[in-house]
């Protein structure tokens, strides 16, 4: 044990290369000073520069942040619902289908996702007049939605190794519910809670095709915008801005992942 | 002395009337009664299954009970939620909130019962000083040792001054030294509050050590309940003698009525004489139950004259030498094994006894205690 075989080093390596040589490619040329992408002419950050200029970019990035921030908040809500739900309700008939259902929306493909939360805008539409037309609200709702199913996998697996006696000890101290629920179980769990806001922030960040399907006008994310600017050729200035997403969606995932690994710390309590 | 199942009492403090629990088709709790005084230390003894741990809950309001009733007081408390019942509980797993430091979990319950800040703190104080933990208010459980971590959880349930303090297998997380320092301060702090306790344990010697009552349950039926003596004296059935300590079991049958009766062991032949005899039913099944240490020994040339009451001859089939005592196993020869003890001044020569021995075991009659089931 603990001696690694030269070719499992290589079998990592070679695995990780496939993930990361593209990206990396793509960083790299964001640097690049040349105007014409697969031209190498030196080093410089003027594309970020010209990034920072370029105010449609600004406008769909900063709806793509408030998008990420509504969806992730309103699917931790729900989501937490969803997920104490279903690990408290232990000995019910159908738990186990609505377990699946709930993670469902996770391995959906998304053009149905997209296309079913179209049509049901659509008709929203036309019997209560609400969400009016397609814009932020619609692409917030569609994003909320996966989210809180990412958010309710996160909370159910925290709360599945969750000592229930911990709630009981609250409940014979004289708490009721639901003071329980907000003095103690939630603020347990919170570190769960808090990585599966970074995860669904970071989906939704970085989501192009049901975004594709709810928006309007006006709510142009950064990713759909990223796609309508490569099909008419892909420019220095858009690796600029790839760069900057897998930048923030990095930060996301290992935020995500501190927390999760902090959330393991408390448990050694039990 | 007390009865052997229920332990009714007029000076009753928590009354536990007929009380069942069934989960399904279980059974976890059947038809128990119980009577515990107050300031007693009483523990609930049984092994995994028995119901101890639900009994102990329904108590606290945790599990409801399918029938019966449970009385403090006087005051019927069945159907009081948990979080208005005037008895407090300690899990297991000591249910510590881990998000919060020391002072904060042990003043929990205090908060939700509305005390003004200043006596919240002084009450956590003086809990503090209570369980030896002065100073360690700031840590968060986390921080602590299990030893530390299971006082604050006995400061924590003890923080409202309940009635009666609910203690669900507080030891067991312990390894078997702390375990047995921790027993002794356990019993120190409930005479120094006069709190009654109520212990539920599956390590009998434990019960044996602390409790001033135990009662012991089997199947969700409360067995037997006595003071630890009685029940090691004066087991009430053979599952008792042999759950509390170690048993030599000899089945007899009665034979004749009467002046006459007489009780014939089956793998003994002769006669087997117990010390209380009242009268049995003739050709019925009886067991006599000897402790192994009541159990005396005699070789060919050493141990004590037997002028025993109940006697038999053997071999000696097994010996494990413990330091202070010898364990000794002897084959009778109708085949049955009998183990019994000697102490270290038995005999300076007690090296000298061999696997193989012939030897003469016996019992006095006070010593070997009837069982009719």
């Amino acid at each position: 044990m603990g001696k690694r075989h030269p070719l499992i080093l290589l079998m990592a390596g070679l695995g990780y290369a496939i993930l990361y040589i593209p990206i990396l490619i793509m960083i790299i040329y964001s640097f690049n000073s040349s105007r014409l992408v697969t031209v190498w002419a030196g080093w410089s950050t003027k594309w970020y520069g010209e990034l920072i200029k370029d105010g449609q970019i600004a406008d769909a990035a900063w709806i793509s942040l408030v998008v990420a921030f509504w969806a992730a908040t309103i699917g931790i809500i729900f989501g937490i619902m969803i997920g104490y739900a279903l690990a408290r309700m232990k000995r019910f008939k159908g738990r186990l289908l609505l377990s699946g259902m709930a993670t469902a929306p996770i391995v959906m493909p998304e053009v149905v996702t997209g296309l079913s939360l179209l049509l049901l805008f659509i008709s929203m539409e036309q019997l209560i007049g609400w969400p009016a037309g397609r814009g932020l609200t619609t692409v917030i709702i569609a994003h909320a939605t996966f989210a809180m199913a990412f958010v309710a996998v996160v909370v159910q697996g925290r709360l599945s190794d969750f000592d229930v006696s911990i709630e009981e000890a609250a409940m014979d101290l004289g708490a009721r519910q639901p003071w329980i629920f907000f003095t103690i179980t939630l603020p347990v769990i919170m570190p769960a809670v808090i990585a599966g806001w970074l995860l669904a922030f970071t989906l939704s960040f970085d989501d192009l095709v049901i975004a594709s399907f709810v928006s309007g006008p006006g709510s142009t994310t950064l990713p759909m915008l990223v796609f309508s600017k490569v099909r008419l050729g892909v420019t220095p200035e858009i690796n600029a801005l790839a760069t900057m997403i897998v930048a923030i969606v990095a930060i996301g995932v290992v935020l995500a992942n501190w927390f999760a690994l902090r959330n393991q710390g408390t448990d050694k309590n039990k | 002395m007390s009865d052997p199942v229920g332990g009714k009492d007029r000076d009753a403090y928590l009354s536990i009337k007929q009380i069942s629990k069934h989960f399904a088709e279980v059974k976890a709790v059947d038809d128990v009664s119980l009577d515990i005084r107050q300031g007693e230390f009483f523990c609930l003894l049984g092994g995994s299954g028995s119901g101890k741990s639900t009994l102990l809950r329904m108590i606290a309001g945790l599990e409801i009970a399918t029938s019966g009733h449970i009385e403090i007081e006087g005051q019927d408390i069945t159907a009081v939620p948990p979080w208005s019942r005037p008895v407090n509980m300690m899990f297991q797993s000591y249910a510590l909130f881990p998000h919060m430091n020391v002072e904060k979990n042990i003043a929990y319950g205090l908060k939700q019962d509305g005390w003004p800040k200043d006596a919240m703190a002084e009450r956590v104080n003086e809990l503090l000083e209570l369980v030896q933990l002065t100073g360690y208010g700031g840590r968060k459980p986390h921080q602590l040792s299990g030893g530390q971590r299971q006082r604050v959880a006995l400061a924590r349930a003890l923080a409202r001054k309940p009635k009666v303090l609910l203690l669900d297998e507080p030891l067991s997380a312990l390894d078997k030294k702390l375990r047995e320092e921790t027993q002794r301060q356990l019993l120190a702090i409930q005479q120094e509050i006069g709190t009654t306790f109520i212990m539920v344990t599956h390590d009998q010697e434990e019960a044996m050590s602390i409790a001033t009552r135990i009662g012991v349950m089997d199947h969700g039926k409360l067995v037997q309940v006595d003071t630890p003596r009685e029940m090691y004296e004066r087991p009430a059935n053979r599952f008792i003698a042999g759950f509390i300590g170690q048993v030599n079991v000899f089945e007899g049958k009665v034979e004749g009525a009467g002046k006459a009766q007489k009780i014939i062991g089956v793998d003994t032949g002769g006669e087997l004489k117990a010390a209380e005899h009242s009268e049995l039913q003739d050709g019925s099944t009886v067991w006599i139950a000897v402790r192994p240490e009541r159990v005396l020994l005699k070789t060919k040339s050493r141990g004590r004259a037997a002028k025993a009451a109940n006697k038999s001859s053997g071999t000696l089939s097994d010996i494990m030498y413990l330091g202070g005592v010898t364990h000794l196993t002897v084959t009778l020869d109708g085949g049955k094994l009998v183990r019994t003890m000697i102490s270290e001044h038995w005999d300076e020569d007690e090296a000298k006894l061999n696997i193989g021995d012939a030897v003469e075991i016996s019992f006095e009659q006070r010593a070997a205690v009837l069982l009719d089931s």
